[in-house]
This record gives structure tokens, C-alpha cells and sequence, in this order.
């Protein structure tokens, strides 16, 4: 075993040729898988975005409420802290997860009743509407009913617990009570109610495949401070697009893995004809037909790894000078490459197995007579 | 006694109907400490006799025991072993691994027997410096002449200490000087114990070894023990 791994590394030291011609194919291959995932990717993205604005799969409020309270703005005066609870469930959370959107939910007492005031991260929101990503310091976004029994229309200034607030927009009717609402920055909001670093609400929008089960495993540690509920956003969106789109991607790899495969072993093939008298040789001198299989097919795992590598530098390279940056984050480019990695090297080896162990039961003393 | 070879007989069937019976019933046995030069026509079956003591070519029907146990019982791993450990083999064209230098080749068959690579390198490097190779440790086989390749080729046959040196034609690319050098050292070998069995279609080289064997149409034609007299004409 150990001489067959030092074989196989002298004659990657030496004969380069071969090597060269047998990345090249592989890295090519796995360039195309780079390129078709990265595409996938972000369609898949596109797709759970346009999901996502359907509202949160899972919905997290003080332990004493429910959905229906929510609903009604009626929260009560409990409250999570940002520091101790909100940010560390945001951290455990976040390899799970798509997005997590907290916001402060409150009712702010008026001359004609409870305004219902909703405080967003505008860096953070997940929403069909752009504009709340847009809001500024002092802006606000009403609701369409809001805004006909105050009359105000985008550009008026409205006055919200003292403060001064411009309408940036109407938002269009939800037909539930938050088009009697007003949605400002969060900060604002903490600001002006005394509520500095707390907020009631937080939207968690899961990963594609990850169901409420795995997340509120994830949350036992704050059993008691909080109310988790699992929001049913309809089957298509739950199960069945996420599963469109993973056959999809499971028939091109298939496809891919099988050409990648094929290629190795004609590339075996044609590279140990091309030696036959040496691996004949390697046999004679006492390497058993366990040690030439290892030894062909340890070389096609050696080329499939460093195409792999090849492959996710020649794209993320040229994407990195297009575009100034790799797609995605790098925990998307690790996981991609090891994915890369793992694939190549289990096609590759596949397909010089059959190869190899064909040659290693060749009756190799034909070529050695002379 | 080395090596026995019982009734060997070996027959190759061609793709067309036709067959060749290359070795037609070889009986033999090489003792430790002989060398035995193997003489004949082209096609007299010599190399196939060879490649048979060799544990690489299974015969038709015969045995080949070593040290009790018949080669070609044995599991194909187990035989590789067997190669490896007990029998050296010399290649008329040589057959280095072109990607090692003169080291590593020879380095090579001792690896595969599980040596550590410190004790397989200084085994060949000594090998290689009792051969004259010291300067060329580090040389690929295509920057040496074809005496030096000859030479590593030997060495690495030697490398493990194998009861037995079988060498198919050793000089047949070699012009007649080189072919004498080659034969001096094939005798001090053997001098120093190494039994070895060469085969070769040079007549002139019969005389070589301690016992000669004339194969003629895949048979044993005749056999003598060489003397010193014989030795000193
Ligand atoms: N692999 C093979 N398939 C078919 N026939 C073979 C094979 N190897 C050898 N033969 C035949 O067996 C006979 C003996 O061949 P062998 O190579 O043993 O002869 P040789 O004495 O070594 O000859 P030379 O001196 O030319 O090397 C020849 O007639 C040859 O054609
Ligand atoms: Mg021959």
C-alpha cells in the first residue's frame, strides 16, 4: 500500500504529460459542474426568495402568545432581550437558515386609539415590499387604511410617540390588520418607546429541506422564553418546489458523474495500454493484482482530486475577475468544493475500477517475452 | 535444491485454431549455488521455459515447486509474493520503470516486500555501488548507456536476495564486449553464491555457466556440466 502511494507519487513528479491531458479532462468536467451549480444555485435562491415573501416558516414570540396575538398587534409587555437571547439564536440559527428577521412589535396609544407600529431591520427584512428595505431614520411605510383615516399620502409627515416621521410610502392592502399599521425602523422604534435592545417578534425563514422538527431542536435551550410555531406556507412551497428543483439538479449530476466517469476510464485505458510493458514489469517483479488496481486507480482518484481543483479555480477564477468576487459566500464555495472533491474523486475512481482490474488479471508475460 | 520443475509442458492456442506447443515435458532441477545457461534456437521455447520458473506463465499441465509448494497452486497474490521474494528476474530489454532514477528502480521490489524506504534505499544503494553505479543513483534509465541499465536491472533482480536469478537473453542487445563484461559479472554472482539460470541463443555463451542445457522444438536435448577445462578453452 505504502509503495503503490510512493509510486504513484514519483510518477506524478515525472510523467507529466499524461497527468496533464487526464486533469485537464477531469478539471474541464467539473468546471461545467462548477458553472451549472453555481447557475442552480441561484435560481434555487430566486425561487425560496419568492417563498420567503410569502412570509416566515417559523414564527417565534413571547411564551405566552400565539399567532392570532400577533395578528391582532397584542403581544403583551414581554420582551427579548437582543444581547442575551436574539443574537445568539440569530448565530445558531444561521447555518439552517435563509434569513432571520426580528422586529418589535408594539401598540402605541393615540388620541384615536392604538396605532399598531411594527419596528424593522431594514438590512434585514424579508418582505415583498422593497421600500421597507429602503426606510430611513426618520421614515415611515403605512398601511393603505392607515393612511386613508389619517389622510396621509407618501411625502406627508405623520407624528408617531412625539417623533416626526416622513410617509415614504402606502403599502398596498394585506387585508388583515396591518394595513392599520406603521412600519419604521427598528432602532427608531426601540428609540422613541424606551424599548432600547428588545423585540417580540422574530420571522426565521429556513434553509430549503429543513423542517420545523430540525429548527426547533435548535431553540430547546430557550424552552421556556419563547414561542416557537411552525407557519404552514402551503405544500407547494414546502415540499414541492424544493424537491422540483433538487431532481433537477440530481439528473444533471447524474449525467455529469457518468460522463466523468466514462472519460477516466478511457483515459486509464489508453494510458496504461500505453505502458502495458511497464505495468507488466511492475507485476513481475512481485506487486500483487490487489497493488496494480490500487496503483491504476489511485493515479484516476490523484487526477479526479486535482480537477476538482482545477475545476473550482478555473470558474471561481474567472468569476472572481469578471465580477470582482465569488458568488455566494465562502461557506457556499467550501462546501462546494468539497463537494466538487468528493464527486470527482468517486467518478473518477469508478470508472478506472473496471479498467483497472481488467488489466490487473491480463496475462502480462506476452508483452515481456521478446 | 532451488527449484523443480516436474513434466512442464506448455501449449499457447492462437485465436485461429492453430496451436504452439512451446515447452513439451521439461523436467529439471537447479540446485543452490548453480548457474545453468539455457541454450537453443529461436523459438526452441526457451524464453517460455524461463517466464514458467519464473512463477509468471502457468504452465499447461507439470508443476513448479519451490521451497515445497507448487507455484501455480498458489493464489495469484500469493505468487506475486512468491516473485517477489524468491525470484529475481533480468529482462533482455531490461524493463526499468521509466519515472525512477537507478535508485528507486532497484529500491522498488523491496518496497513491495514491506521494507522500510530507508533500509530499501540503502540496500540498493549498496548493490548499485558494487555494480560501479554509484554515480548514477539519481539517473532516469534514459540517461544511462545500456550496460549501466543492464546493471540496474541486475541490481534490482538482487535486491530482495531471491533464491533464484532467471535473466531471458541479458546480452542480446549487447555488442560483444559488453556481452563478455556482462558475463563476468553474471560469474561473480554467482561466485558469491547467487544461483542463477540465463537463457540465451548465443552458442558461444554455453560454456558460461556451470551446467548448460540445450533446448531444441520445446524439449531438453541435452545437458552437461561445464568443467574448469572446458572453462579455460
Ligand atoms: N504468448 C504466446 N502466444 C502464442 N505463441 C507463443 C507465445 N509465446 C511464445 N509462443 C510460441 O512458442 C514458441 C517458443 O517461444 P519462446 O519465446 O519460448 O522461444 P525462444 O526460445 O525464447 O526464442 P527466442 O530465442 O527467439 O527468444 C515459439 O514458436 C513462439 O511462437
Ligand atoms: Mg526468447
Amino acid at each position: 500500500m505504502r509503495s503503490i502511494l510512493w509510486m504513484t507519487y514519483r510518477e506524478l513528479s515525472v510523467r507529466k504529460a499524461s497527468f496533464i491531458i487526464g486533469l485537464t479532462m477531469c478539471g474541464l468536467l467539473i468546471s461545467m459542474f462548477v458553472s451549472i451549480e453555481w447557475s442552480l444555485r441561484s435560481r434555487g435562491n430566486r425561487v425560496q426568495g419568492d417563498i420567503d415573501q410569502m412570509g416566515p416558516g417559523i414564527v417565534v414570540v413571547p411564551p405566552d402568545k400565539s399567532i392570532a396575538d400577533l395578528r391582532q398587534f397584542d403581544l403583551g409587555s414581554r420582551y427579548f432581550g437582543t444581547r442575551e437571547l436574539v443574537d445568539p439564536l440569530i448565530a445558531r440559527l444561521s447555518p439552517h437558515t435563509r434569513a432571520v428577521d426580528v422586529r418589535l412589535s408594539v401598540r402605541i396609544p393615540t388620541k384615536d386609539g392604538k396605532l399598531p407600529v411594527v419596528g424593522i431591520d431594514p438590512a434585514r427584512v424579508v418582505s415583498p415590499h422593497e421600500t421597507l428595505r429602503q426606510l430611513g431614520k426618520n421614515e415611515v411605510a403605512i398601511g393603505r387604511e392607515l393612511g386613508r383615516r389619517l389622510d396621509k399620502q407618501s411625502g406627508d409627515v405623520i407624528r408617531i410617540a412625539g417623533s416626526e416621521f416622513s410617509v415614504k410610502t402606502i403599502l398596498p392592502p394585506a387585508g388583515d390588520l396591518s394595513d392599520l399599521a406603521a412600519f419604521m425602523p427598528v432602532s427608531r422604534l426601540q428609540a422613541v418607546t424606551g424599548k432600547i435592545g428588545k423585540a417580540n417578534v422574530i420571522r426565521i425563514f429556513p434553509e430549503s429541506g429543513r423542517d420545523f422538527a430540525e429548527i426547533r431542536e435548535l431553540l430547546t435551550d430557550y424552552g421556556s422564553r419563547l414561542h416557537a410555531v411552525a407557519i404552514d406556507r402551503g405544500e407547494i412551497a414546502e415540499t414541492r418546489i424544493p424537491q422540483t428543483l433538487a431532481s433537477h439538479r440530481y439528473a444533471v449530476y447524474v449525467l455529469l458523474g457518468v460522463f466523468l466517469s466514462f472519460s477516466m476510464a478511457i483515459w486509464t485505458y489508453l494510458d496504461s495500454a500505453q505502458r502495458l510493458i511497464e505495468l507488466a514489469t511492475v507485476a513481475a517483479v512481485g506487486c500483487s493484482p490487489a497493488g496494480l488496481v490500487g496503483l491504476l486507480v489511485g493515479r484516476s482518484a490523484v487526477v479526479g482530486a486535482g480537477g476538482a481543483l482545477l475545476g473550482v479555480a478555473l470558474i471561481g477564477g474567472s468569476k472572481w475577475i469578471t465580477e470582482g468576487a465569488f458568488p455566494g459566500s465562502i461557506t457556499d464555495l467550501s462546501d462546494l468544493l468539497a463537494t466538487a472533491l468528493c464527486g470527482a474523486v468517486f467518478f473518477s475512481v469508478a470508472g478506472a475500477v473496471p479498467v483497472a482490474l481488467n488489466m490487473s488479471v491480463r496475462n502480462y508475460v506476452g508483452f515481456l517475452q521478446n | 535444491m532451488i527449484l523443480q520443475l516436474n513434466d512442464i509442458r506448455k501449449e499457447f492456442k492462437g485465436r485461429s485454431n492453430h496451436s504452439v506447443l512451446a515447452v513439451d515435458d521439461v523436467s529439471m532441477q537447479v540446485e543452490a549455488g548453480e548457474f545453468i545457461v539455457v541454450n537453443g534456437a529461436s523459438g526452441s521455447g526457451k524464453s517460455t521455459l524461463l517466464f514458467t520458473m519464473g512463477a509468471m506463465l502457468p504452465p499447461t499441465s507439470g508443476q513448479v515447486v519451490c521451497d515445497g509448494t507448487d507455484l501455480y497452486a498458489l493464489s495469484p497474490s500469493r505468487r506475486s509474493k512468491m516473485r517477489n521474494l524468491r525470484i529475481g528476474f533480468v529482462f533482455q530489454t531490461f524493463n526499468l520503470i521509466s519515472y525512477l532514477n537507478s535508485l528507486e528502480n532497484v529500491a522498488f521490489p523491496a518496497l513491495l516486500a514491506g521494507s522500510s524506504k530507508k533500509a530499501a534505499m540503502q540496500r540498493a544503494e549498496d548493490l548499485l555501488n558494487r555494480l560501479g553505479l554509484g554515480e548514477r543513483l539519481s539517473h532516469l534509465p534514459v540517461e544511462l548507456s545500456v550496460g549501466e541499465r543492464q546493471r540496474v536491472a541486475i541490481c534490482r533482480g538482487l535486491v530482495n536476495a531471491p533464491d533464484i536469478l532467471l535473466a531471458d537473453e541479458p546480452t542480446g542487445n549487447m555488442d560483444p564486449e559488453l556481452t563478455q563484461e556482462t558475463m563476468e559479472l553474471f560469474r561473480g554472482i554467482n561466485r558469491q553464491g547467487q544461483t542463477i539460470v540465463m537463457v540465451t541463443h548465443n552458442p558461444e555463451l554455453s560454456e558460461t555457466g556451470n551446467r548448460h542445457v540445450l533446448m531444441e522444438k520445446g524439449s531438453i536435448r541435452a545437458e552437461r556440466i561445464v568443467s574448469a577445462e572446458d572453462k579455460a578453452l
